[in-house]
């Protein structure tokens, strides 16, 4: 489904015109309803990797391919992507615009898939049942973003994403802002909406036990490289310095 | 954002009475009991009465209609100013900030305005381009969308970076649904906020100006220019310099209170 070659992105300090490199060769694929994991301390080009993903930031150099077409070669390839994909941030707070209430900031979804497909969508209803999907209810309609909880805030990012109908989600540390039985809630929730939707997951994370619940392939990256790539079950095996230390912290706790 | 407003009990109140005395200006020729330049030598310095509320002027017109009547160039030409220097100060500021055409060197106007003083500025132009209220207006728009183009650039930066924002990208959504529904509303209340304080300082430079005898010219009843003729009699006739200069300050004051009320009324995390 999505196929990475040699990727580099590249940052240049306009202040001392250096560059710095932030993913260096990154080669990896990804099938479709697969639920890989990237995992990576801060600053690991993990969520750059994010950004090159969705479409929101043109590598450097190599290519990407997402179902065999080039998001970043041609417009209508941009377009195919957009249609495809979906991403849930992890600042809930600027992820959602302050001004709209639960019911637009779904609908803004709504709205471009109905544009898109050009049928016509009950939007309220919509909504509606997207929220009773997510483990919200239909009082949350009205509600503006500083009216919720965090959690409650990420449902709701959650059914933004999911509404568009896309074939791949992209998670950026979407549990990291929240309190430990949040977290389990919402992977919960995150389990059982790839199940009913078939979603493929790609799932950014610094924190190696989420990876576990539901991720089946992982990727780790270290300074802007994958140092290892494997299957969760045999996580054990790894040889990688980075995910063995992160192994060990968690296995002394 | 309309109805966060309304629900702001002391900005709806200020807007209220903004709108009241914009409303008597409108129907000036209806409201004033006189006209404003009809000169009657037998009503020179008449004491107020109840054809005269506040009396007559050095030539015997009433005082009062000319207040009335002076509404409508002070109020009107400020916000003639003031809708001039944001649409410049948005669309330079959007191009610079937004589209990043030009950015360095629209900035770099920018900065070369700031470096102007201003009143130095409305002198320069209105000694080059003549005397007209059109040119003190012009002058006032170009010294100030610097400004407006500086502020705007900023917050359209800040916001274009934002997740919401990224989001609407990401799953497609339209260039135009992006620029009003997400940034437009999100720099529309600090640009407000600073536009209803601006309006008062152009109230005040208008009348400054006609006070000076570089903008609105006699015998129209502009505020700032009834002061002018009004200090020549200032010993004789007291209540002529105090009725208009009291009207500008209620407005602008009215204008600055409306500032602040709007930062309250217009943030969305404010708890009302």
């Amino acid at each position: 489904m999505i196929k990475i070659d040699n990727l580099e992105v590249h940052f240049r300090n306009e202040m001392t015109s250096t560059v710095q490199q932030v993913l260096k060769g990154i080669s990896f694929d990804l099938n479709e309803g697969d639920a890989l994991a990237i995992l990576g301390e801060s600053g690991s080009g993990k969520s750059t990797l994010g950004r090159v993903l969705v479409g929101l930031l043109k590598p450097t150099a190599g290519q990407y391919f997402f179902m065999d077409k080039q998001p970043y070669k041609n417009k209508a390839d941009r377009k195919f992507l957009s249609e495809n994909i979906s991403i849930v941030f992890q600042d809930y707070n600027t992820s959602v615009n302050p001004r709209f209430t639960v019911g637009e900031i779904i609908g803004e979804s709504l709205n471009v898939l109905k544009k898109r497909t050009k049928t016509n969508i009950n939007i309220k209803h919509n909504i509606c049942k997207l929220l009773n999907d997510v483990g919200l209810d239909e009082t949350y309609y009205d509600r503006f973003p500083h009216q919720l909880s965090g959690g409650q805030l990420q449902r709701v990012c959650i059914a933004r994403a999911v509404a568009i109908n896309p074939k791949i989600i992209l998670f950026d540390e979407p549990i990291s802002s929240l309190d430990a039985s949040t977290q389990v809630q919402i992977m919960d929730l995150l389990k059982d909406l790839r199940e009913k939707y078939n979603l493929t997951y790609i799932f950014i994370t610094h924190d190696l036990t989420s990876v576990t619940y539901f991720c089946n392939k992982v990727i780790f990256l270290y300074e802007g490289k994958i140092t290892e790539a494997i299957n969760v079950k045999d996580i054990h095996k790894t040889k990688d310095n980075y995910a063995k230390r992160l192994l060990d912290s968690i296995l002394e706790v | 954002m309309v109805k966060r407003l309304l629900r702001h009990k002391p900005a709806v109140i200020t807007l209220g009475i903004i709108l009241f005395i914009s409303l008597i200006g409108i129907l000036a020729p209806v409201i004033a009991p006189n006209d404003p330049y009809k000169v009657d030598l037998i009503n020179k310095f008449a004491s107020p009465s109840f054809e005269m509320p506040f009396g007559g002027d050095q030539l015997g017109r009433c005082i009062y209609s000319r207040i009335i009547w002076g509404i409508r160039p002070t109020l009107g030409l400020a916000f003639i100013t003031m809708i001039g220097t944001i649409g410049l100060g948005l669309i330079m500021g959007l191009i610079a900030g937004y589209f990043r055409v030009c950015d360095e060197i629209i900035m770099r106007i920018v900065d070369i305005m700031l470096a102007f003083p201003s009143q130095v500025m409305v002198f320069a132009v209105v000694a080059l381009l003549g005397i007209d209220v059109r040119n003190v207006i012009l002058a006032n728009v170009f010294i100030k969308w610097a400004w407006y183009a500086r502020m705007i650039r900023t917050n359209v930066m800040k916001y274009k970076e934002k997740n919401f924002i990224n989001y609407s990208r990401v799953i497609g959504n339209s260039e135009n649904f992006i620029l009003l529904k997400h940034l437009l509303p999100s720099i529309a209340s600090e640009t407000a906020m600073l536009a209803s304080l601006d309006i008062g300082w152009a109230i005040i430079n208008i009348s400054t100006l006609s006070f000076l005898g570089l903008g609105v010219q006699a015998p129209t009843p502009e505020w700032g220019a009834m002061l002018n003729e009004a200090k020549e009699v200032f010993i004789a006739n007291p209540i002529q310099i105090i009725v208009p200069g009291v009207a500008i300050i209620l407005v602008v004051s009215l204008f600055n209170l409306l500032g602040d009320y709007l930062r309250d009324a217009l943030d969305p995390k404010e708890v009302m």
